[in-house]
């Protein structure tokens, strides 16, 4: 994240639009000098030292991006200094001495010293070692290089203009799953369509080079339109949701393709403009997202595997869409020898009677009969009975993969 | 239907067409196609449909026992108990205006006993969230939650920073149904107001020194209640708080610096001239929004930011804090400037402990309870010691430089009026000749003045 002043410095408002002005190649030359001039400034106070990066550099540098660039590798060198003796005890030792005898400040340095067992001069250098504004500048991180302070630079750009995000659409293909799940995890209200295949391929393709994610074999194919707001947005203009929203940018960084809209507060509350980020922009893609959201299903997956070795257990089916919404369930279970034997697994952690006849309602509308529910026993809300024609597992703490697998 | 909790709103399920009845905040939400209402109006919706003779199940509250273990007594002193009765009069909601140093913890303390129902308290500092915590463990035995500073746990009475309610309020918006507010003029002017706003608690205690005015102070209202009493330092000066003499030292910038000064003012005030001439009743939020647009603008400001970090410690105050520390030696001093950079400066130079927002709990605690034995004789600040952090032992209080205002002023000097037999405290102003701090610096004493002389 950035402070949003610098984020304002680094963008501009075209009409309704707002525009991000990215680091890229053409900033390589000049985020090089800079990070030579930190590496000249190794030892110095780190409040200086960023202070004289803000400076003109020795190959010129846009100053607005400059200052965006200095504070990011702020951030990235933070904590690196070390002190020969904990600061903590330092100051303990120290201004307790201070207070005691009435004697000019060598002289205090001198006694606390020899009761840390060390010289006046270290015991200077450590009393605030640990402090961001008054600490010595550390060493770089090894693999620091223009390039990652400019990805890393662009993502936290976006990270911040997302914080200040009323609403967001989002349209994705491919990989989808985590960015859903993270919205309903926040209590966002997210409604969920079927988004129409991307252009062409040749496009998706390109897209995916250009992000980073020319690992991913998977061909981008299913695709979902998202609408994310949050509950209070009704009432007023609020940034409560901002670091929410901001949490699904990583997430949609690891769709094979998508194209983000957030409308973003960029004055007053009444100052909107739209900000659009798609696959292709110059973002560092964080690391890969676990293959699981819990250990419940990672387990489940690993026991299921083992029991049922005639089954695969796809782990994102494709979505399901039934009265107006899709519903994404946790895991398909198909024979490997008869592809028609085929059921949807779905892991409800709190529930209530009302909202697994709700679940089951929506399954049957899409004409799905082959649904099994896992619930879990110790976290349902009422003692109520189930729905009649639920196919149910209950479970504590770990699903019983034989008891699935005696229901197919 | 029903009423339900949806992440800090209220949703009402099953509803008929509701659109022509007037419900207090109850607006249709096409987004889930249902009725929805902000969480803070909880009381007035239910009474609403309860006037409509309308079916409700209502599913809000959060089933839960309320607090189990009985409070200890809780004395109080006469202004404090005239303070809970107005509140309980009001039906247990509105703002209690108190000078610092007065007791408002205890108020709360008192008003939760009376009530005794699931309670989150709010502070705005992970400092005074230590006090709280241990304030309300003398008075109440049972557990008592925490939420900030690292920790989560949610009991029956809990406390919250602002910053983890403004996070944890969709979650636990319908858990408690009283809520206090410490420091609450932070609220009111639109930042975190969502803290309030998001959650279902009918009973609600604000608590404040300074309480704002205006828009402030009308949203305040609507968020927690009205001004149901109200006490100035003048009103207890002298006798349930301690006096105390205000000393201003007026100090000269030197050679450099005023020259350093001179030119970055001019700068500036060629830029404020050109925007009020434009717009004569301009805000400082529109002046800096306009000034930020350009190459000048922009650096008008960057040397209004100088001139500020300039006379905030200049050379001369750096000479009369040595002096003024060395005449206090034997008390205990409270260092506060404009800035940290000014407090790491005199910490470094006097050898005495900086309180930042860069010193972690376990030391602050430490350094705190090292200044009330008085193994350390003088802590230095910008903003931690602000407010509510309780040192009444301090007695002579330096302030150095500031940056907020009156209400700063006013909640600085409060720190030293904790009472003890025979205290009065004395506070120093710095102030630098010939510098817009001249001007700040007459505004902040207006409040505090006004104050005492209400009570003379």
């Amino acid at each position: 994240m950035l402070p949003h002043a610098l984020a304002r410095l680094s963008s501009q408002l075209a009409g309704n639009q707002l525009v991000l002005h990215y680091l890229t190649e053409r900033d390589h030359a000049w985020l090089r000098a800079l990070i030579d001039e930190y590496e000249r400034g190794v030892g110095s106070k780190r409040s200086e030292l960023f202070t004289r990066l803000k400076e003109p550099l020795a190959t010129p540098a846009p100053k607005a991006k400059q200052r965006w660039a200095v504070e990011v590798l702020q951030r990235l060198t933070e904590g690196r200094a070390k002190a020969a003796i904990p600061p903590r005890d330092a100051r303990w030792a120290t201004f307790v001495a201070a207070a005691t005898v009435a004697a000019p400040r060598s002289e205090v340095l001198k006694n606390a010293a020899l009761l840390l067992g060390t010289d006046a001069e270290s015991l200077d250098v450590a009393l605030f070692a640990d402090l961001r504004s008054e600490s010595t500048t550390g060493a770089l991180p090894a693999e620091l290089s223009p390039e990652k302070i400019a990805l890393d630079a662009n993502l936290r750009l976006v990270s911040s203009w997302m914080q200040r995000a009323r609403g967001v659409r989002i349209t994705a293909w491919g990989n989808t799953r985590a960015l859903v799940r993270q919205a309903r995890l926040h209590g966002l209200i997210c409604n969920i369509r079927r988004a129409a295949p991307p252009d062409t391929a040749s496009s998706a393709a390109r897209s995916a080079v250009a992000s980073g994610l020319d690992a991913v074999t998977e061909s981008p194919t299913e695709g979902v339109e998202l609408e994310i707001s949050g509950p209070l947005a009704l009432f007023r203009h609020t940034l409560i949701y901002g670091r929410a929203l901001s949490a699904l940018i990583p997430r949609a960084l690891w769709c094979h393709r998508f194209e983000l809209r957030a409308d973003c507060q960029t004055g007053s509350a009444s100052t909107i403009a739209t900000l659009t980020v798609r696959t292709g922009d110059p973002l560092r893609v964080g690391r890969e997202l676990a293959p699981y959201d819990s250990q419940l299903e990672a387990r489940f997956a690993k026991d299921f595997r083992k029991a049922a070795p005639d089954w695969n257990v796809v782990r994102e089916p494709r979505p399901v869409e039934s009265l107006g919404s899709l519903i994404f369930p946790d895991f398909e279970l198909v024979h490997r020898h008869d592809p028609t034997r085929r059921w949807l697994l779905e892991i409800v952690g709190f529930w209530t009677p009302k909202y697994l006849e709700e679940k089951l309602r929506k399954l049957r509308a899409a004409r799905l009969e082959n649904v099994l529910l896992c619930i879990d026993q110790e976290r349902g809300c009422s003692d109520a009975e189930l729905p009649k024609d639920a196919r149910v597992i209950r479970y504590r703490r770990r699903i019983d993969a034989r008891a699935v697998l005696a229901v197919l | 239907m029903k009423l339900l909790f949806d992440h800090g709103t209220l949703v009402l399920t099953e509803a008929p067409d509701l659109r022509r009845e007037a419900i207090p905040g109850l607006l249709w939400d096409p987004r889930v196609e249902l009725y929805r209402a902000p969480a803070y109006r909880y009381a007035e919706v239910v009474e609403a449909l309860r006037t409509l003779r309308l079916p409700l199940t209502d599913e809000v509250e959060r089933p839960g026992a309320a607090p189990a273990d009985e409070w200890r007594s809780v004395e109080l002193r006469p202004y404090q108990q005239a303070a809970v009765l107005a509140w309980q009069l009001a039906e247990k909601r509105g703002l209690v205006a108190l000078p610092t140093g007065s007791g408002k913890t205890r108020v709360a303390a008192a008003a939760m006993a009376s009530t005794r129902v699931r309670t989150l308290c709010l502070v705005p500092t992970r400092a005074l969230l230590n006090q709280w915590l241990t304030e309300l463990s003398r008075l109440y035995p049972g557990a008592i939650g925490c939420l900030g500073d690292g920790r989560q746990d949610i009991q029956r009475i809990t406390v919250a920073t602002f910053e983890s309610a403004f996070r944890w309020m969709p979650r636990l918006g319908n858990r408690f149904e009283l809520l206090v507010v410490d420091e609450a003029h932070h609220f009111g002017g639109g930042v975190r107001d969502e803290a309030l706003e998001m959650c279902v608690a009918r009973h609600r205690l604000g608590l404040s020194a300074t309480p704002p005015n205006g828009h402030a102070l009308a949203r305040l209202e609507e968020l927690l209640g009205p001004v149901v009493y109200q006490l100035g330092v003048g009103d207890l000066a002298g006798t349930w708080l301690a006096d105390f003499d205000l000393v201003v030292l007026r100090v000269a910038l030197d050679h450099d610096e005023r020259a350093r000064y001179d030119a970055d003012h001019r700068l500036f005030s060629a830029l404020n001239r050109d925007f009020r001439a434009m717009h004569p009743t301009g805000t400082w939020q529109e002046l800096v929004a306009a000034a930020s647009q350009t190459v000048d603008g922009r650096a008008a400001l960057r040397a209004w930011r100088r001139t500020r970090q300039l006379v905030g410690f200049t050379r001369a105050k750096a000479v009369a804090v040595k002096a003024l520390l060395a005449r206090h030696r034997d008390a205990r001093v409270l260092v506060f400037t404009a800035d940290n950079a000014a407090a790491y400066a005199i910490a470094r130079e006097h050898l005495i402990m900086p309180i930042t927002c860069e010193i972690g709990r376990q030391e602050r605690e430490r350094a705190l309870q090292g200044f009330r034995e008085g193994t350390l004789r003088a802590l230095v600040s910008a903003r931690v010691l602000n407010e509510g952090i309780d040192v009444p032992e301090a007695d002579v209080a330096i302030i150095v430089g500031g940056t907020q205002g009156e209400r700063e002023h006013v909640q600085r000097i409060g720190r030293l009026l904790r009472p003890s037999p025979g205290k009065r405290a004395i506070v120093y102003e710095l102030v630098t000749l010939a510098t817009s701090e001249g001007r700040r610096a007459t505004e902040r004493r207006r409040g505090l003045a006004a104050a005492r002389a209400r009570s003379a």
